[in-house]
């Protein structure tokens, strides 16, 4: 059943933009019902679950735009900052709940830029057209976005480094 | 690996098949909502189906009324025909004649005169066939014949009726010289028929109508004329019982009358703005519609059906925003900041960054489809038998079905799907127009037309209330009409 075998990724997808339980449980009962609403359009052309994940991310930054005015023009949305960071150097891994928590200390702008570009695979001009902003602007939304991450992963890391 | 793929795997991984916990009630949620869904459609072609057979329905029983009463006023009129008196005309004895031919025609003989006639009856025959006795009975008779075939046959084209008798003569029947019960119809009238001997076998033949008789029982049959018609008008003929027809065209779209539910929240732009949006529009819309006649002698009718409207609008702006709103916790605006404006940096190798006029270049098409339902009061004014002036003024109750597109908002600094935005509520608005229809074919009238509507839109800014629109429309259309 498509409830039970997508499901839990849909919610997954949900928290990541949502940001909270309850704004998630709206969208994806949203995104269920377009879903259902719209099964026989889904022409094969990509997987379900991609196919999902698309109607889940579309519902999602909808709920944005009308709850919280979240996809504001930014006013420095003509800079185009390249921001330089520290990396991390050595391979990582995170879980899931963990990275959920560091992504949700990000400004919602940036939370959005970095599901699309960093974990959903979304290119900046897709970014750009989805957000109706310009790709120079979604280039420089998630340098700074990467870069605060970043830092926020290394004081994650090193908290769990000293708690064992 | 460098920092970009560490990072960025490292949340790939995280995400790849993490599957975030549901719950019962979630489910539940959704089974009753794809449910009530699943019922809204089911029921959906039922209310469609009802609507459709009750206004069939209640068209055909008009119609079906219709006919059946014309139908017993059509014979009402008909029989009723023989008794008509036209005061306004004589028929003298002369001008009949010279329409007229004779009722009763020997081949051979020479018509006799009046005189000759009366005298030929009164006085006794000398003739052994002649006896005055046979001669009444003979008249009584015929009379009698004459008085049951007008009962029975009671249409205007009158029948022929033969009779031989070698012995009788039927003249011509005297025709009242003056105006009596039976006006000028020839109607062979039993007192007027006078019986000679003849010698030759008769034939009695119905007097063929003339053609003021003619013409009488033509406007008879359709009903007293209207003095504003000209000859050969009837008002009957343009107001039917009840027409359905079609209705379609282009219109011309205004936004007009633009006001805010929560002005203290808007933008000091946002009318400026909003106006520019809908600047370029345009509008087509097709009307089923039906007209039922309200009073039996009064040309008006009750006007309603539904109609169906899609307008266009292209926004095509280029705004500069000069001023940013400073607002309350109740998103009120207490105060502008205006540009351009020294800001903390976010970037941590310089302090400040300074912030210019921001301008909104944007190109926007947006759909709306309205789906409305007039009720108005149609007033005919025939202007001949083949044409028709109607002038219409009511109401219109419109709902908006669809809508589809961005538009730029202001007060969000973003572009919202229309259909999110757009409060789908029914509103109501006025409606008036005119119409000039031709008798095209039989029942099918064809027209031209010109009409007056509003619709109402309201906006939703972005959680700063709403935008409310009037939409002032003149339609211009082609219709068709078909009458019952």
């Amino acid at each position: 059943m498509l409830y039970e075998q997508y499901g839990g990724y849909l919610m997954s997808v949900c928290l990541r933009y949502a940001g909270n339980r309850e704004d998630a449980e709206e969208v994806f009962h949203d995104t269920m019902m377009k879903v259902f609403d719209n099964i026989r359009s889904f022409k094969g052309n990509s997987s379900l679950r991609t196919w999902i994940n698309r109607i889940g991310i579309n519902t999602a930054l909808d709920f944005l735009r009308k709850r919280k005015n979240a996809l504001m023009i930014e006013h420095i949305s003509d800079q185009v900052l390249e921001m330089k960071d520290n990396p991390i150097e050595e391979e990582i891994s995170i879980e899931a709940e963990t990275a959920m928590k560091v992504l949700q200390k990000l400004p919602v702008n940036q939370q959005i830029v970095i599901n699309l570009f960093m974990i959903d695979g979304y290119s900046h001009k897709e970014i750009a057209n989805q957000l109706n902003i310009s790709e120079e602007a979604s280039r420089s939304q998630y340098s700074r976005a990467k870069k605060q991450l970043s830092e926020l992963v290394k004081t994650k890391l090193k908290l769990n480094e000293q708690q064992r | 690996m460098n920092n970009k793929d560490n990072l960025q795997n490292a949340f790939e991984k995280a995400f790849e098949e993490h599957q975030a916990p549901l719950n019962q009630a979630q489910w539940d949620r959704l089974d009753a909502a794809l449910l009530r869904k699943k019922n809204k459609r089911r029921f959906l072609p039922w209310i469609f189906t009802l609507i459709a057979v009750t206004i069939f329905s209640v068209g055909f029983g008009y119609w079906l009324g219709n006919k059946s009463v014309k139908n017993e006023n059509s014979n009402q009129q008909i029989s009723s025909n023989h008794n008509i008196t036209d005061k306004s005309r004589s028929v003298d004895d002369q001008s009949f004649k010279s329409q007229s031919k004779p009722l009763v025609q020997n081949d051979s003989t020479p018509m006799a005169s009046s005189e000759n006639i009366t005298k030929a009856v009164s006085q006794p025959s000398t003739n052994k066939h002649s006896d005055i006795k046979s001669i009444t009975e003979r008249k009584n008779k015929i009379a009698r014949a004459i008085r049951a075939k007008n009962s029975r046959n009671p249409i205007i084209e009158q029948p022929k009726l033969t009779f031989e008798d070698p012995k009788v003569h039927i003249e011509k029947p005297k025709l009242p010289t003056e105006e009596t019960k039976d006006g000028y119809y020839p109607k062979a009238n039993p007192d007027n028929i006078t019986i000679v001997d003849g010698t030759k076998p008769l034939k009695i033949i119905d007097a063929p109508i003339s053609k003021s008789s003619e013409e009488l029982a033509d406007s008879l049959l359709n009903n007293a004329k209207d003095s504003s018609l000209k000859d050969g008008d009837d008002p009957k003929k343009h107001v039917k019982r009840f027409a359905i027809g079609l209705t379609g065209g282009i219109s011309n779209a205004v936004f007009k009358n633009t006001t805010f539910t929560e002005p203290s929240k808007m933008h000091e732009d946002t009318k400026q703005v909003y106006n520019e949006n809908v600047k370029q529009t345009k509008s087509q819309y097709l009307n089923l519609f039906f007209d039922f006649k309200i009073l039996k002698n009064v040309n008006l009718t009750l006007n309603s059906g539904i109609q169906y409207r899609q307008i266009e609008i292209n926004e095509n702006n280029n705004y500069t925003l000069y001023k940013v709103p400073f607002r309350n916790q109740d998103g009120s605006i207490a105060a502008y900041i205006k540009f351009p404006m020294i800001v903390p940096s976010q970037d941590t190798n310089k302090k400040w960054d300074t912030l210019n006029p921001m301008t909104f270049s944007y190109s926007n098409k947006i759909g709306i489809r309205f789906v409305s339902i007039p009720v108005a009061f149609s007033y005919t004014l025939p202007l001949s038998s083949k044409s028709e002036l109607q002038l219409t003024a009511g109401i219109i109750l419109n709902k908006i079905a669809f809508a589809k597109g961005k538009t730029f908002s202001l007060n969000t600094a973003q572009l919202l799907n229309y259909k999110e935005v757009l409060n789908k509520k029914g509103n109501m608005g006025y409606l008036a127009g005119v119409s000039y229809y031709r008798n095209l074919y039989k029942p099918w009238w064809i027209g031209l037309g010109a009409q007056i509507q509003q619709n109402k839109v309201m906006i939703n800014s972005g959680g700063y209330g709403f935008i409310k629109s009037n939409i002032n429309i003149t339609n211009y259309s082609l219709n068709l009409k078909y009458k019952f």
